[in-house]
């Protein structure tokens, strides 16, 4: 059932990653994919094996359902994110977005803690703000750096 | 079942790891220049992301089929183990882009990449990068090589079609 149910959150969130307009081209997103990828999984990995704050469950099917959250429901929030805080909008709009972001990232936490999937040993929903908080700002300032990289550099024929 | 003996000393996997990126770094410097920035990083990344998907799938519980370096946990030369895949992925892009492949031969090409990571990942296995542990083998590797290749080229062409486009 966790399974299930985690699987109908991404596919709602793979919706909202196709309707959201994010300012960013294929390139720029496939690039902050990577990033977000290799930087949650590290994070998982620590936080669970090296310092036990936040260990992850050893069943086969919630591991697949984290797998989920950690592959397709973080990322894709995170680049919506990122994008919405480069976008050509007002401020105000901009924060607006990336704060209901956030709302659904912790909804996230909520949940993966709720069915089990992580525990929160020497970890709160307070710590789990921050760092999603400060991994959308450090985002979106990669993300600056990433559009604005070509200038100069090799054009392709 | 096997038994697991850890070289916990600064010894040839490490070092292992130091010269392959090194030599990464100086193959990729040395290469003459052929995609724009931003595809060459796209392409750099390919190989750690899919290294960091697997590695940290496949080598922690509740499966844990292997041990990387010198302990069970999480190190630097575990980190630094997935970065020197950019190099291996960069050059299997540059390759395919400079030999211009056909879409057809694209599963030789493929088939070629997988026996030379599969004779890598041999060698950095006697090294004492991977330690396989519950039945695991590097003949299981070989599947995962071809499907994460295969996923390279798609990515290959999904990028140099429509990476510039906006959504």
């Amino acid at each position: 059932m966790y399974l299930a149910i985690i699987t109908l959150i991404a596919w709602s969130v793979m919706i909202l990653f196709i309707i959201v307009p994010k300012w960013l081209t294929l390139t720029e997103m496939v690039f902050l994919y990577f990033i977000i990828g290799i930087v949650t999984v590290t994070l998982f990995t620590v936080l669970d094996m090296n310092l036990h704050w936040v260990p992850v469950t050893r069943n086969v099917e919630k591991s697949l359902a984290l797998d989920i959250c950690r592959f397709i429901i973080i990322p894709l929030l995170v680049i919506i994110a990122a994008g919405m805080l480069n976008a050509p909008l007002r401020f105000r709009w901009r924060l607006t977005m990336g704060s209901i972001i956030m709302v659904l990232l912790m909804a996230n936490d909520w949940i993966m803690q709720r069915f089990r999937l992580i525990f929160f040993h020497h970890w709160n929903f307070l710590y789990s703000f921050l760092m999603y908080g400060v991994f959308i700002v450090v985002l979106a300032f990669i993300a600056r750096w990433f559009i604005r990289l070509e200038r100069g550099g090799l054009k392709q024929s | 079942m096997n038994v697991i003996h850890y070289d916990r000393g600064f010894n040839a996997n490490e070092w292992a790891i130091i010269i392959s990126i090194i030599v990464g770094i100086l193959v990729v410097l040395i290469l003459p220049k052929r995609f724009t920035k931003k595809k060459s990083a796209i392409y750099l990344l390919c190989g750690v992301f899919f290294g960091f998907c697997f590695d940290h799938t496949l080598s922690v519980l509740p499966v844990n089929y292997y041990d990387l370096n010198d302990s069970s946990q999480f190190e630097v030369t575990d980190f630094l183990s997935q970065v020197m895949y950019a190099a291996f992925g960069y050059l299997f892009f540059y390759l395919y882009d400079y030999l211009k492949l056909r879409l057809r031969f694209a599963l030789v090409y493929i088939l070629i990449w997988t026996f030379i990571s599969i004779g890598i990942e041999k060698l950095y296995s006697l090294l004492g990068v991977f330690h396989y542990q519950h039945g695991y083998n590097i003949f299981y590797s070989f599947d995962i090589y071809l499907l994460v290749q295969s996923i390279f080229v798609v990515i290959y062409y999904i990028i140099e079609g429509y990476g510039d486009r906006q959504f």
